[in-house]
């Protein structure tokens, strides 16, 4: 059974890698799409890939907040994605990751893969992509396969996963910080207690008038007092 | 054999069509960038250049014309490399090497016209074939780092000389103060004779190319700079001057044979030491 909770809001790609993915983003940008909304034809057409693959990824697009629609077929870049392709086309690319990673990282899908990687890591890529096509609520096959592949390499070049050199994936690994060695504190050291053996000597003049008990009273005192910690 | 800058200046001068595009990937290799020609499937621009060694990784995508030397090249160029420059974005390749940073690059000849000049603002570095021999040629003496050289590739519109100038200072300084720093370790500045100094005080010798290079109108040498350059002039490939303890002194290498071991920044030290020394003698003419 599915996972799908916001299907509204949870999409993948399909039949694409990131190459495609990434040339329609900037192809909406070429078309025009900062301005107003623009056809998938004009979009396919500038970004050098098929019709039909840019408007089966629109939806995608939406969810992660690149693109929104504007009228019926007619589709326009967010702020955000308007700064990403832009960046892009640039060749400003670490600007342009550090725009995706803040556009998709709190996207309802791209939040519980990444969960799922934090808990898991670290995971191969065919188990997210199994666990994404779950999440998303599609079966596991080429079709979607594919998109989701893509999917994870857009997670990867936005640093938010890392792909390690088994190409396994781990969650964007965040500096730790330096474990302090340990050293035992001074308190630690000092839990022995020594008796205190330090001569003391008290003189007490004694008159013939002095009371005995008054002189077993101080005696006492001064004991006491030494035997305080 | 790796070819040299005044073969690769001179193919890139007259070559055309596709040895042209080969002769401009051989430039940017030979200054230490990994350069090749693109293949025809991958889309339509020449040459893509590679920097992987730096700390922030960079690619350059690059557009090679060259026309009869009455023409210019046009802005179409510009056209064409903004078309293709996403193909080389979106590789999957270069997505998964994380590269920092994408430039644009026309390498031209002879000359660039002002429609092209004008247009390829804000993201196409324009560089003349003049240019790029002007380059190979500094590179040869300075051995510009990738780094350095992305500081090339991020100028917008027509590279020129003065952006070369830029990266060349640095190096150009320092050979300033190597210089200064011989002739305050020779006995008599003024004699061709190259006689040493004895050990002197690190401080002393600090202080003497402070005064010379006053006296001279270089650039203020400041103290930091000047200890920078000592280390230098000591190192093992080198070892111009002996350092004892707080003391130093010329080394016993002939200064006529620096250039045989630093190369072109060897001889242009004795140049310039020699520059100092005449501008001292006719200071005491006047």
């Amino acid at each position: 059974m599915s996972e799908t909770t916001d299907v509204a809001e949870i999409a993948v790609p399909q039949m694409i890698g990131l190459n495609a993915l990434t040339k329609i983003i900037v192809g909406y940008l070429k078309a025009g799409g900062e301005k107003g909304g623009v056809r998938s034809q004009e979009v396919a057409q500038l970004a050098d890939v098929n019709p039909n693959n840019v408007s089966i990824n629109n939806r995608f697009l939406i969810s992660i907040g690149i693109i929104e629609a504007e009228a019926r077929g007619l589709n326009k870049l967010t702020s955000a994605g308007l700064n990403y392709a832009q960046a892009l086309d640039w060749g400003r690319l670490d600007e342009a990751k550090n725009i995706l990673a803040g556009t998709i990282k709190n996207r309802p899908l791209i939040e519980r893969a990444l969960s799922y990687v934090d808990i898991n890591k670290p995971v191969s890529k065919d188990d997210l992509t199994g666990k994404i096509a779950s999440i998303a609520g599609v079966p596991n096959e080429d079709r979607y396969s594919v998109g989701i592949r893509g999917l994870i390499d857009m997670m990867i070049s936005a640093g938010l996963l890392t792909e390690e050199k088994d190409g396994n994936l781990t969650t964007e690994s965040k500096p730790s910080p330096k474990e302090k060695p340990v050293i035992p504190s001074p308190s630690v050291l000092e839990t022995k207690v020594q008796p205190l053996n330090v001569p003391v000597n008290v003189t007490i003049n004694l008159g013939e008038n002095v009371d005995a008990e008054k002189i077993k009273s101080i005696i006492r005192a001064i004991r006491d007092a030494l035997s305080e910690k | 054999m790796l070819p040299t800058p005044q073969n690769l200046i001179e193919r890139i001068r007259t070559e055309r069509g596709l040895q042209f595009e080969q002769a401009v990937s051989d430039a940017f290799n030979s200054l230490g960038l990994s350069s090749s020609l693109t293949t025809s499937t991958e889309a339509e621009s020449d040459v893509i250049v590679e920097a992987l060694l730096p700390e922030s990784t960079y690619f350059v995508v690059v557009e090679c014309c060259a026309v009869d030397d009455q023409n210019e090249v046009g802005y179409e160029k510009l056209g064409q490399l903004r078309g293709s420059f996403m193909y080389y974005v979106a590789d999957e390749r270069r997505q998964k090497l994380g590269f920092n940073n994408a430039y644009k690059a026309v390498v031209g000849r002879p000359q660039f016209s002002d429609n092209a000049v004008e247009r390829a603002f804000p993201d196409v570095s324009l560089i003349s074939v003049d240019i790029l021999a002007e380059l190979l040629k500094l590179h040869s003496k300075y051995r510009f780092s990738q780094e350095e050289l992305e500081s090339i590739f991020r100028v917008s519109g027509q590279v020129k000389s003065e952006h070369l100038a830029g990266v060349a200072s640095s190096y150009q300084r320092r050979i300033s103060i190597y210089a200064l720093i011989c002739l305050a370790l020779l006995s008599d500045p003024y004699s061709q004779d190259d006689q040493r100094k004895p050990f002197s005080q690190i401080e002393q010798v600090v202080g003497s190319v402070g005064t010379l290079s006053n006296l001279l109108q270089i650039e203020y040498a400041d103290e930091a700079a000047i200890r920078e350059c000592l280390r230098d002039l000591q190192t093992p490939f080198l070892k111009l001057v002996c350092v004892k303890e707080n003391m130093i002194r010329l080394s016993s290498l002939p200064l006529s044979r620096v250039p045989s071991i630093a190369g072109e920044i060897g001889s242009e030290l004795l140049s310039r030491l020699q520059e100092y020394k005449q501008r001292l003698e006719r200071m005491r003419n006047l």
